[in-house]
């Protein structure tokens, strides 16, 4: 009998403990506890250190409630959202996936992206930690599509071991003169190494930073592009004289290095200053998975804006990565409870090392601060540098109308390659004049 | 009497279970199945939605042929990318059965060693497609790879070459293809063992030499099975993908974009809507191709091959 009483008093005394740790989890009002065996997908594109990181925090979860256990699939950039359209396609959709700031309005309007306004309510989906502003940002309309799990900053990360060396001082408001000279200075030192590579691809990102430069907000707007003819020719001049005058990689030499993969970025990875650049064009949580790489060959990375003749008005601050729920979920309420634990919990936080950014609830990011610097010093250096763009920088462009995915894979792309060649078939103004007669005319047939 | 007993207790669905083309039916199921899931219905599918403006995440809406006339009027990359892949059909083909028959006619020597060789030689064929030979081959060709290496080595000051460069680029593509020979091989192996020695023989009887015999008596007799290679190899081609993707990433400037990539980045891209409307459109624009390249294979077939 007395037995039999002990092994119930310790088996309360366990259950207490283990509700007792587990209410220390911030996952708001739901009783997750209770919600049965449930398995929750949860999508996100990242590189190594983030996908352990997400790991860790979704693993914590489930030593806390075994009930609730992921199915997860990270993938990079290009692949997650070719892999998530294909879900949407069938309704299979994970409960959780990561969104971005430029594509939650096309999400939101195919109905994808569950409206979170009901959870917050109701109290199951906590806010209070973050600004209006930032949780404005994940709305489309009035629905409330997606929740901003970090604050991040355009980012040029750079080789800082090597400018050092050379005793040169990186601004952290680049100019794209100071820009030019730096890399020419370093050229010299280093028998014509360490070139840069800039503009190429797909990405939007660069003339949208070059467009700010020069006073507007955004470069799409619904109709088409803000920019003139002559002003988009400016962009291009950038390239062409960058490749003209050998200080910018030009097309083919891009393709034979790998720009796609942190881990084989020209900056960390590459045996011969020929193939190697000083820079990368990223933002600033990209520099914990750059440092994991540049680590294994001792390069200490620095940070600064993005190059650009007037970096006050070109940098912004980004709600950088949002989390949403989708409409394909079967259990929403533990898929909210879940992004809850995600947005509020510090345990959870110091695991996900703030490598999507600066947490957005400005409570937990203060409380976490000391904990992750130990695990990764880079991220004080992140934090700094966001101190700085907040006040030398410009309020963000709105999320990008739809037709934007079009003009960046049959326009950007095209035009930049020919911009970068070696010999060049086209005059800036032949290309800054395609590119405005191109993405409007995509814009006026979508 | 037994037996007849027997049969009565046969039931109506016993018996129709044990006749012989239930049997048929059953056994060509998995086959019927699997062609109805994955071919028929999609290719159905397909042809809807080439008609339709569709982005998977919204109903498709029907458009009529805009597609169509879109690729054909306004779409400068699918010229470039339909260049790009009849070229590396027209010049890859060709190498990489000229290759495989080269590669046949040394094995096809009966000693020791020649079966492991013979193993060896079709090993790049299992492995071929896959997407480590993809990456490894990427890797080889990097300007401080495996091949630039060896090429300093042989050709000192030879360095840093740009095997990724806008010219030499479809070659890496078009080297890995040929290296891919082993199942042409094995074809030409197991046709070249069933020409009959006596046309040797009676070769040699009348004075040829082996350049001779190889001219009049083997490329004859192997021009069925080169045909066949041809073909296989040459409907490869066209739907040749991994390389791309993977290799080049289509890249540079869209000069090693295949067919297949270009119709896989309209359906999945990077970033914003699918266009598998579109897509759709372009694979059928595929199909007719290939169907016009293969007739035109069998039409030429009676003014080459030799039929015994």
């Amino acid at each position: 009998m007395k037995k039999i009483v002990a092994l119930f008093l310790s088996l309360a005394l366990l259950l207490g403990m283990t509700s007792a740790f587990a209410d220390d989890l911030k996952i708001g009002t739901y009783d997750l506890a209770n919600a049965g065996d449930i398995e929750l997908g949860f999508g996100w594109w990242g590189n190594q250190v983030r996908d352990a990181a997400t790991a860790d925090a979704l693993n914590y979860l489930t030593e806390n409630y075994p009930n609730i256990t992921f199915n997860t699939n990270a993938q990079n950039w290009s692949n997650y959202w070719a892999l998530m359209l294909t879900a949407a396609a069938d309704n299979s959709l994970p409960d959780l996936m990561q969104q971005d700031y430029a594509y939650i309005e096309q999400w939101a309007a195919a109905d994808d992206l569950l409206d979170l306004t009901p959870y917050v309510e109701s109290g199951a989906l906590d806010l209070s930690g973050l600004s209006q502003n930032i949780i404005d940002t994940g709305k489309v309309g009035d629905k409330l599509v997606a929740v901003c799990a970090g604050v991040n900053a355009p980012a040029l990360l750079y080789n800082k071991t090597l400018t050092d060396e050379l005793g040169i001082e990186v601004p952290v408001n680049l100019t794209w003169a100071k820009f030019e000279e730096i890399t020419k200075q370093i050229m010299a030192a280093k028998d014509g190494g360490y070139r840069v590579i800039y503009g190429q691809g797909n990405s939007e990102n660069y003339p949208t930073y070059y467009a700010r430069g020069l006073g507007k907000t955004a470069l799409f707007e619904a109709e088409g592009t803000t920019l003139t003819a002559e002003e988009a020719a400016g962009y291009y001049k950038l390239m062409l004289d960058g490749v003209a005058e050998g200080w910018m990689f030009n097309t083919d030499e891009i393709a034979n290095v790998n720009v796609d993969d942190i881990a084989q970025s020209p900056m960390v990875f590459g045996a011969t200053p020929d193939v190697r650049t000083w820079c990368s064009i990223a933002f600033s949580n990209q520099i914990a998975a750059f440092n994991a790489a540049a680590q294994a060959d001792g390069i200490e990375l620095g940070i600064c804006s993005w190059p650009s003749d007037d970096p006050v008005a070109s940098n912004y601050m980004k709600p950088g990565q949002f989390f949403s729920v989708t409409t394909d979920s079967k259990n929403p309420d533990a898929a909210v409870a879940v992004l809850n634990y995600l947005i509020n919990d510090p345990q959870a936080n110091i695991l996900l090392k703030a490598e999507r950014g600066v947490p957005a609830n400005s409570s937990v990011a203060a409380e976490i601060a000391e904990e992750v610097n130990k695990i990764d010093p880079t991220y004080g250096v992140a934090v700094d540098y966001l101190a700085v763009v907040e006040d030398n920088s410009s309020p963000i462009f709105a999320p990008l109308p739809s037709y934007v995915g079009e003009v960046n894979a049959d326009v950007l792309k095209r035009l930049s390659d020919e911009a970068l060649l070696k010999n060049p078939a086209y005059t800036a103004e032949e290309l800054g004049a395609d590119f405005v007669e191109s993405t409007n005319d995509i814009a006026s047939n979508y | 009497m037994s037996n007849r007993s027997l049969e009565r207790r046969e039931s109506g669905f016993t018996r129709w279970f044990h006749k012989e083309s239930t049997a048929g039916l059953i056994f060509s199921l998995p086959f019927i199945i699997g062609f109805l899931m994955f071919l028929l219905i999609p290719m159905a599918l397909s042809l809807y939605y080439s008609f339709c403006k569709y982005d998977i995440q919204s109903p498709p809406t029907w458009i009529g042929l805009d597609n169509y006339i879109k690729i054909f009027t306004k779409d400068k990359t699918f010229s470039k990318a339909l260049g790009v892949t009849v070229y590396f059909a027209l010049i890859g083909t060709p190498l990489k059965v000229i290759f495989a028959l080269i590669v046949a006619l040394i094995l096809n020597h009966e000693t020791r060693a020649v079966g492991f060789y013979r193993a060896t030689y079709y090993l790049p064929s299992i492995i071929g497609g896959s997407v480590a030979v993809a990456i490894l081959w990427r890797r080889m060709f990097e300007s401080n790879g495996t091949i630039n290496a060896i090429l300093s080595t042989i050709f000192p000051g030879m360095t840093g070459f740009n095997w990724f460069g806008e010219g030499p680029a479809i070659w890496v593509l078009i080297i890995l293809t040929v290296w891919q020979f082993g199942s042409s091989m094995l074809i030409f192996l197991s046709s070249l063992k069933q020409i009959p020695m006596e046309l040797y023989e009676a070769a040699s009887i009348d004075g040829a030499n082996g350049i001779r015999r190889f001219f009049n008596v083997t490329l004859p007799l192997l021009t069925p099975t080169i045909f066949f290679n041809l073909v296989q190899q040459t409907i490869n081609s066209f739907l040749a993908f991994t390389q791309s993707k993977l290799i080049t990433n289509g890249g540079p400037r869209d000069s090693t974009l295949f067919y297949t990539v270009y119709q896989y980045n309209k359906a999945f891209p990077a970033l914003g809507k699918s266009q598998m409307g579109y897509a759709s459109a372009l694979a059928w624009i595929m199909l007719v191709i290939i169907s016009l390249v293969t007739f035109l294979l069998f039409k030429s077939r009676s003014k080459w091959v030799y039929d015994a």
